[in-house]
């Protein structure tokens, strides 16, 4: 369980298996899947993924079925999570219901996938991506040094436009009532956090600096904020009329933000965040991504910067 | 660890979950504590896989990443799957970028199996704790994985994603997801051996 992995700064088409010690015993790598003799054949190996009943003599399909029935076996979450999470909803639904429908920028069906619609931006995603790159790199490095444990320490799916509905990105990370909010507004700051990917909701956006109608709701915002960093939930009428204000429920703490200059990054999350909303486009199943578009073809290409070590 | 008998996550079919997601999406509470309560230890177990011990916060993240923007989202089941994935995994990214994952040098099993036995212990009654401890330790042995396929593994069997969605939300080649993760099972079939020889 301890021999040396390699994670993170190979990507999908780096062979892994090559990589020293991460062989179990007895096998010099002629034993791939997928060849003749290997374990396991394409089809088994896609019943276990599924989940599916296998019907196999070789015992290594059972005990791997065992392993990825545990691995499925998930316990719940954290009790205040889901009240954290459900109470967000009730509040965008309550501020759906009026503001956010006409606010909210109808999703324009652009494209075939639930990523949102942007606007090009290939230049800032490359050095962005070339950012998030070195970044990562820096983790992975640091993984393969002190045994990180997990396998995300790179970037090559990070950065590619394509499979990035992200809202990570977005200026207002968070949804009202989130005591880790201070977040929200610094994960915009990203360069690689895929620009415009995060901005579902112009709601979010539209409160930037310089909001006319700013006056009167600026005590409202500096009691929510207020109760937002105490930890407590700001009262129900507080956050109707700030949502009213924003845009949308989700759109008041980069509302608050911009409002009372307490924003951790008071210019991100907004201006360029033109993207509208719309993982959905309009089919159910999203086309696999077009990796040929020039984001997806210099994300691509960036990984192999800090590959060479 | 030869049975294959534990218990299974009865995961909803697509169709259903995307029912719930289009109940929720016109505002519906209930619907959307359904959806809740199908993902969210799916996206949790995929973020313990991605960055361990901080799966919890930024699972609230996404999470409220996915209320903010669910009026937009467009799509059935297991596109909703995919896109929660998405979020998770950027957010994860996000996290790791920030610094915020602490290089550990323990074992990913210790800390995390402790943290799932306490938590599901306090809970659940009929012997929860020790099933988890074992989803713990599944979890961590595909963690352990190279990236690629562990990646690919976490979202096909955690997440429950078909093939093409997961290379979707890996912004892959469906190929090079497929290879990925039919190396994983590999390994992990080896590991399991390797691990009951000592």
């Amino acid at each position: 369980m301890n021999e040396s992995h390699e994670y993170g700064l190979q990507d999908d088409d780096a062979r892994d298996e090559s990589v020293p010690g991460g062989r179990g015993p007895g096998h010099g790598g002629q034993d791939l899947p997928g060849e003749p003799g290997g374990w396991p054949r394409p089809a088994v190996a896609e019943q276990l993924l599924n989940g599916e009943d296998v019907a196999d003599t070789d015992p290594r399909t059972a005990e791997v079925a065992g392993l990825l029935a545990a691995a499925r076996a998930l316990p719940p979450g954290r009790p205040q999570d889901e009240a954290a999470v459900l109470d967000a909803f009730r509040r965008a639904s309550a501020a759906g219901s009026g503001a956010r429908r006409t606010a909210v920028a109808v999703p324009v069906v652009r494209g075939r996938r639930w990523r949102t619609a942007r606007g090009p931006r290939p230049v800032r995603l490359l050095v962005g991506g070339a950012l998030a790159v070195s970044a990562l790199g820096g983790v992975a490095i640091a993984a393969q040094g002190g045994g990180l444990p997990h396998p995300f320490g790179s970037s090559d799916g990070s950065t590619h436009g394509p499979s990035a509905p992200a809202p990570t990105g977005g200026g207002t990370g968070t949804a009202p009532g989130l005591p880790r909010t201070p977040g929200a507004t610094t994960g915009s700051a990203s360069p690689s956090a895929l620009p415009g990917t995060g901005s579902p909701t112009p709601g979010t956006v539209s409160p930037a600096p310089g909001v006319p109608t700013a006056t009167g709701t600026r005590g409202l915002c500096e009691a929510y904020t207020k109760a937002e960093r105490e930890g407590t939930t700001p009262e129900g009428s507080v956050i109707a009329r700030l949502a009213e204000a924003a845009g949308s429920a989700a759109g008041v703490d980069a509302y608050c933000a911009a409002l009372t200059g307490s924003s951790p990054a008071p210019g991100h999350g907004h201006g360029q965040r033109t993207a509208q909303p719309h993982p959905g486009a309009s089919s159910n199943v999203p086309v696999v991504p077009k990796s040929a578009t020039p984001t997806g073809a210099s994300v691509r290409v960036a990984p192999s910067a800090p590959r060479h070590k | 660890m030869g049975e294959a008998r534990l218990h299974r996550h009865t995961r909803m079919d697509d169709e259903a979950l995307g029912d719930a997601v289009a109940r929720a999406r016109a505002g519906e509470e209930a619907a959307f504590g359904v959806v809740y309560r199908e993902l969210h230890p799916m996206l949790l177990g995929y973020l313990r896989g991605l960055i361990g011990d901080d799966a919890d916060d930024i699972a609230s993240e996404t999470w409220h990443d996915i209320v903010r923007d669910l009026g937009a989202f467009r799509g059935g089941g297991q596109s909703f799957r995919g896109w929660a994935a998405t979020i998770a995994r950027h957010r994860a990214l996000d996290h790791v970028r920030r610094g915020r994952v602490r290089p550990r040098t323990t074992a990913l099993d210790e800390s995390v199996a402790d943290m799932v036995a306490e938590r599901t212990s306090a809970r659940d009654s009929e012997g929860a704790a020790l099933e988890n401890i074992s989803t713990a330790r599944a979890l961590s042995l595909i963690a352990e994985l190279p990236k690629d396929q562990a990646e690919a593994v976490l979202l096909r069997v955690v997440l429950g994603l078909n093939g093409p969605m997961a290379a979707e939300v890996l912004g892959k080649r469906p190929g090079a997801v497929r290879t990925a993760s039919h190396r994983g099972l590999m390994r992990l079939s080896e590991r399991l051996r390797g691990a009951e020889e000592k």
